[in-house]
């Protein structure tokens, strides 16, 4: 046994003595300091080593992650995707009013190469399709569209006529800025315990299909039924929450116990216990455990 | 993606990228709220993935929630201790209010074991003789072995040393390293 060598501190540091190993090495340490001091510092630099390349690993892929756009911020995405298509709606009408389309139509039927338009109108394109494509990679996952950035990768390489009807056939953009304005007008009525209006705003926002607050748009449509005494649509709507596989936790904290005064409006009070028992650690926490006292 | 937690816990560095992915806007928008910059978001959340990380190592730390819930709690506590170092300097109304919010209990467990990290003055030392070796031969054995648990035949390969060399380099760096903690330790040798 070489209690000094690197691979006996390493066994030591890695629990792969056994246990009358351990004994021994501790009795060493515990009567030389200068082992003890060893023992120690090889435990430290162990940890610092796997400390240190998780720091490194970690920034490795936030850079990776960096040059795939995860630090674009979706909301503003979300806008300039939204200037993007305004830009591309002048374009094309400014080039319908040029007749463009319908030259286009002819030049198919003659089946000749036409002239590629004038310049000015094409820069303009080409300009608003770089901020699409570069947009198109979150615009997919949130919206679920189809991959028409994709289809423009490999358009790209084929005539400018086809990139424009491609741009024109994507559907989709500009719903957002106003999904946005409706989640913000929905929440402003909510606050203001207007259900009849944050119902249709939250409503509004929820059929836009964006990405944000969706669990929480579904929280506050629950207790607006709730108020409201629609108490099978509340229930449906928080049904739905619950079965998701994870929620945010200002949301997951309260659902149960919304779900348990539900429960108990119908007069079902195991059913309310029960959820009253699923109120996580937080500030409904304290009113569940009382509530469930008084119940039982 | 579902990310399984056992792949978080064998360290799998994919498992951990896909989780960046998926819950750094979810902390990075409380934290944005909060009054954090960017960078003290993107910060933020790569410590809290560190300390997740370390944890999911812990052979006896059981997760009860979802990887994500837990990360949003950590970069929150992370959050409002900066704040509070700030507390110092004038700090804005807002932050006043944040500051009176309680931790839940998730959040104190990890203000503990920040603050026992941060005040071990060794392994602090030992991390900045790792930073002034980044890239070395010595740093990517040091952690092809200790946190990749590579095998010393696995490290020959990746790093095209000659047989039996990886185990010489590893015992070489190590005592290099030790020997730094050693003097602070007060010990003449490693």
């Amino acid at each position: 046994m070489d209690f000094h060598s690197p691979e006996w501190l390493d066994a030591f540091q890695q629990n792969q003595l056994s246990a009358e190993e351990r004994a021994a090495t501790l009795a060493l340490a515990q009567k030389d300091a200068a082992y003890a001091a060893e023992l120690q510092a090889h435990g430290i630099a162990i940890q610092a080593i796997q400390d240190f390349s998780r720091q490194s690993a970690v920034e490795k892929m936030a850079q990776e992650l960096d040059e795939e756009g995860l630090f674009e911020r979706p909301i503003e995405q979300a806008l300039q995707t939204q200037a993007a298509q305004k830009q591309i709606g002048q374009i094309a009408q400014e080039l319908e009013a040029e007749g463009f389309f319908a030259q286009k139509e002819e030049k198919e039927k003659e089946v000749k190469v036409r002239p590629l338009p004038r310049w000015r109108p094409i820069m303009g394109i080409a300009a608003s399709l770089i901020l699409l494509v570069s947009l198109g990679y979150w615009w997919q996952k949130s919206q679920s569209l189809p991959s028409w950035s994709q289809e423009y990768a490999i358009a790209s390489a084929e005539s400018t006529q086809k990139e424009l009807q491609l741009l024109l056939g994507a559907q989709g953009f500009g719903q957002n800025e106003e999904a946005l304005r409706q989640l913000q007008l929905g929440l402003n009525a909510y606050e203001k315990k207007d259900w009849t209006k944050a119902k249709t705003e939250l409503l509004a926002y929820q059929k836009a299909n964006s990405i944000f607050a969706q669990e929480e748009t579904q929280f506050y449509l629950g207790h607006i039924a709730f108020e409201q005494g629609e108490l099978g649509s509340a229930k449906s709507y928080w049904q739905e929450l619950a079965q998701l596989p994870s929620l945010p936790p200002h949301i997951s904290e309260k659902l149960p116990w919304y779900q348990a005064l539900l429960a108990l409006r119908e007069n079902q009070k195991e059913l309310a216990k029960s959820y009253l028992k699923k109120v996580p650690q937080g500030p409904y926490q304290e009113k569940a455990k009382e509530l469930l006292q008084t119940l039982e | 993606m579902d990310i399984s937690i056992a792949a978080l816990r064998a360290g799998d560095q994919s498992a951990y990228k896909a989780l960046y992915e998926q819950a750094y806007w979810y902390c990075a928008s409380y934290l944005l709220q909060q009054g954090a910059q960017e960078t003290d978001a993107k910060a933020t959340f790569n410590r809290a993935l560190e300390i997740f990380w370390t944890k999911m190592q812990t052979p006896d730390f059981e997760l009860s929630c979802q990887p994500k819930t837990y990360l949003y709690a950590v970069c929150r506590n992370l959050w409002l201790k900066q704040l509070r170092k700030r507390k110092k300097n004038p700090i804005l109304q807002d932050e006043e209010r944040l500051l009176q919010e309680p931790l839940p209990h998730l959040v104190q467990e990890e203000v503990y074991f920040l603050e026992e990290e941060e005040a071990d003055p060794l392994l602090m030392t030992a991390m900045k003789a790792l930073s002034s070796m980044k890239n070395t031969d010595c740093q990517k054995v040091l952690e092809l072995y200790y946190f990749e648990k590579k095998s010393h035949r696995e490290i020959e390969q990746i790093m095209g040393f000659a047989d039996n060399y990886s185990k010489v380099k590893k015992n070489s760096c190590i005592k290099q390293l030790k020997k730094q903690l050693l003097r602070l330790l007060g010990q003449p040798k490693a």
